[in-house]
């Protein structure tokens, strides 16, 4: 058996979800089983299965410098301050 | 975020300051072991609660009542299906292995499951009492729980036995509003399983619980008991049933009922020598593991050769 | 046999399997060979009893019944063993997983055909229930042939599905066979065509699935009687399924 994730797309708002995984012998029977594994309220109306050996993963650190990038968060609260300033002393 | 801790102040830290860990996280051993038993007797207790239900569902006593029962306990059976995927992304034990040990009678489940339903009132009790009692736990974990994968499941697990309780609900009150007969089957239920479904919360949690200092539970065992008890007393006493515990009396100063003192031997031996009918459930399940092992085997068969086997240990680790 | 009285008995019959293949499946509920199986067989048992329901609702139309749960109740559990109208592949009490198997395959590619017979009925609410069947039947079929695909490619498994096939194959005839009140469905177009004539397609789909002339044998007639005669296995299944029924008959559960 291989093991399967199992992604899960809820109309037409959301993007795909992971919402787990499950254990089949081929493709045909993942997605088979994966539809009343993790669909049987109709928890979403599109349905991906994906070998999890076919997962390209980043290791854990791989992300973790782009969380220190300020100049790429423009601070909203330091322009509404400024326009405020510009609006209480006009000319 | 590095996700790695020094010591385990700092990994503690991280649990108090509300961090999540995921499975490919290099958490301490003890936490990774305090977790995977933790998820795997919650796996074990839901497909052994399935079990347990199994004996009744072919006599459900109506075509679309059977249909709602069947859907129920077909999700008992998918949240140990989400729970041993989860558990088995831990590394500690295959899925495999967590099946083979709970049918040799290796492993731990809650002390409910060890009884048999004798009647179809049982069936009933079981879907009121004892998935209320299991779905407050859960809430509890799921309030806080640092185990990131967990905490997910838990959510779609706590959504569905919202359902079950209300199922339950329905057809006690079918019973309440029913015959002397069937009134009297349902006291006799009540009887035999308000203690035990009292039980599953367990002891008084000790004052050093891993499991509470890890933020795996939220609250202590006594806590969420006090919560079941103040919700299904009355509610029983409501519909005309009597709750079984003779020193039980209503504390008019703190407004809450108290159940008088517990007798947790029944607990103790059922959890150190299994209980009344587990055996016989686990073994029936065991033969059926057995007998449906050519079918596992066949489906096994050619991945190895087709260079395509997974076995679900590789990077991309948990859901 | 008046129409109405064909017609109700056609429908019965089309229940009646459609119940106790549902039944079947429940006694898989959590000894299935593996959880994801143990899933899917629950959900296709749920679709079948589903089936029936509506069936059984369409007979009290008929009848001029109100449709409540225990009037349909009264209709799935409470007539006479001899009033009951399934075939014996559904009353079958199957020995293994193979067998259990091998039988969801079987019904449900004749339960396909079947609906389609019923899906221009003039019936509108058959041919309703018809096209919600239908899709469903489309996921039992790719559930069975799935598992096949993979099984009858392994050797010990493909020997004990043939196997299966073999315990099971005498009593694909009286899946087709058609009671007597057929007729009467026919001629006021509730259904387009015998069950009869899907008799010869199921044994050309059971053939070409299973690829196997040794385990498919001899044609075994019938010993249904125009599904008048109920097999062995039957009354045991009723009692089970009255168990509680029976502790108060004046009982609403």
């Amino acid at each position: 058996m291989r093991v399967y994730e199992v992604f899960v797309k809820k109309d037409g708002r959301n993007e795909f979800r992971h919402v787990g995984a499950l254990e089949a012998a081929t493709d045909e029977l993942a997605l088979v089983l994966a539809r009343e594994a993790y669909l049987r309220r109709a928890e979403g109306d599109r349905l991906w299965v994906v070998r999890r050996d076919h997962v390209v993963a980043a290791a854990g650190d791989f992300v973790d410098p782009n969380a220190d990038k300020p100049h790429r968060h423009h601070d909203g609260a330091a322009v509404a301050a400024r326009r405020m300033a510009a609006r209480q002393s006009p000319g | 975020m590095a996700r790695s801790w020094a010591t385990m102040e700092d990994f503690e830290a991280f649990l108090d300051d509300g961090g999540l860990v995921e499975a490919d996280d290099p958490m301490p051993d003890a936490y990774r072991q305090a977790v995977f038993a933790f998820i795997e007797m919650h796996a074990n207790s839901e497909l052994m609660g399935g079990l347990t239900e199994r004996d009744w569902i072919p006599k459900t006593p109506g075509l679309r009542h059977k249909m709602a029962v069947l859907a129920k306990t077909q999700d008992e059976i998918g949240h140990g299906h989400l729970l041993y995927m989860v558990a088995a992304d831990l590394g500690v034990k295959t899925r495999v292995e967590m099946l083979e040990d709970l049918f040799a009678g290796r492993s731990r489940f809650h002390n409910v499951f060890h009884y048999r339903a004798v009647t179809w009132g049982d069936q009933v009790a079981i879907a009121f009492l004892v998935d209320a009692a299991a779905l407050i736990s859960q809430q509890a974990v799921f309030k806080n729980c640092s185990y990131g994968p967990y905490k997910r499941i838990l959510r779609r697990i706590i959504a569905e036995e919202g359902f079950h309780m209300r199922l339950g609900e329905d057809r006690m009150l079918r019973i309440a509003e029913g015959t002397d007969r069937q009134r009297l089957m349902f006291q006799e239920s009540l009887n035999r399983w308000f203690w035990p479904a009292l039980q599953l919360f367990g002891p008084d949690s000790e004052s050093d619980d891993v499991l509470l200092r890890w933020h795996i539970k939220s609250e202590r065992n006594e806590v969420l008991r006090d919560r079941w008890v103040q919700k299904f007393v009355p509610m029983l006493q409501s519909y005309g049933f009597t709750v079984p515990a003779p020193d039980m009396r209503w504390d008019a100063v703190r407004h809450r009922w108290d159940v008088g003192p517990i007798d947790w031997e029944p607990l103790k031996r059922t959890l150190a020598q299994g209980g009344p009918d587990s055996s016989r459930r686990i073994r029936e399940a065991a033969d059926n593991w057995s007998r449906t092992a050519w079918v596992r085997a066949a489906l096994s068969h050619n991945n190895v050769a087709a260079n395509d086997a997974g076995n679900g240990s590789t990077s991309a680790g948990g859901s | 046999m008046s129409e109405p009285h064909g017609v109700r008995e056609y429908l019965l019959a089309f229940a009646d399997d459609e119940h106790l293949m549902g039944q079947q499946h429940t006694e898989w509920i959590g000894v299935a060979p593996f959880l994801e199986e143990d899933l899917a067989v629950s959900s296709i048992g749920q679709d079948e009893l589903g089936h029936a329901a509506l069936l059984y609702e369409l007979v009290l139309d008929l009848e001029g019944v109100e449709a409540t749960d225990p009037a349909l109740d009264v209709l799935a559990f409470g007539r006479p063993s001899d009033d009951y109208r399934c075939c014996h592949l559904v009353e079958y009490t199957t020995h293994d997983w193979a067998e259990a198997l091998v039988r969801h395959w079987i019904y449900d590619t004749f339960e396909a055909m079947r609906w389609q017979l019923v899906a221009g009925s003039s019936l509108p609410k058959l041919a309703s229930v018809a096209r919600k069947a239908l899709q469903e039947e489309a996921f039992h079929r790719r559930h069975a042939d799935a598992l096949l695909d993979k099984l009858l490619d392994a050797p010990e498994a493909r020997e004990r599905i043939l196997e299966a096939l073999g315990a099971v194959y005498p009593l694909v005839e009286g899946l087709c066979e058609p009671v007597e009140g057929e007729a009467g469905a026919m001629s006021t177009g509730v259904a387009a065509a015998s069950t009869a004539d899907l008799l010869e397609p199921l044994h050309q789909a059971i053939e070409a699935r299973f690829d196997s002339s040794d385990s498919i044998g001899s044609r075994t007639a019938s010993l249904q009687n125009r599904r008048t005669k109920r097999s062995a296995d039957f009354d045991p299944l009723l009692r089970r399924m009255r168990e509680v029924l029976d502790y108060d008959p004046g009982a609403v559960w």
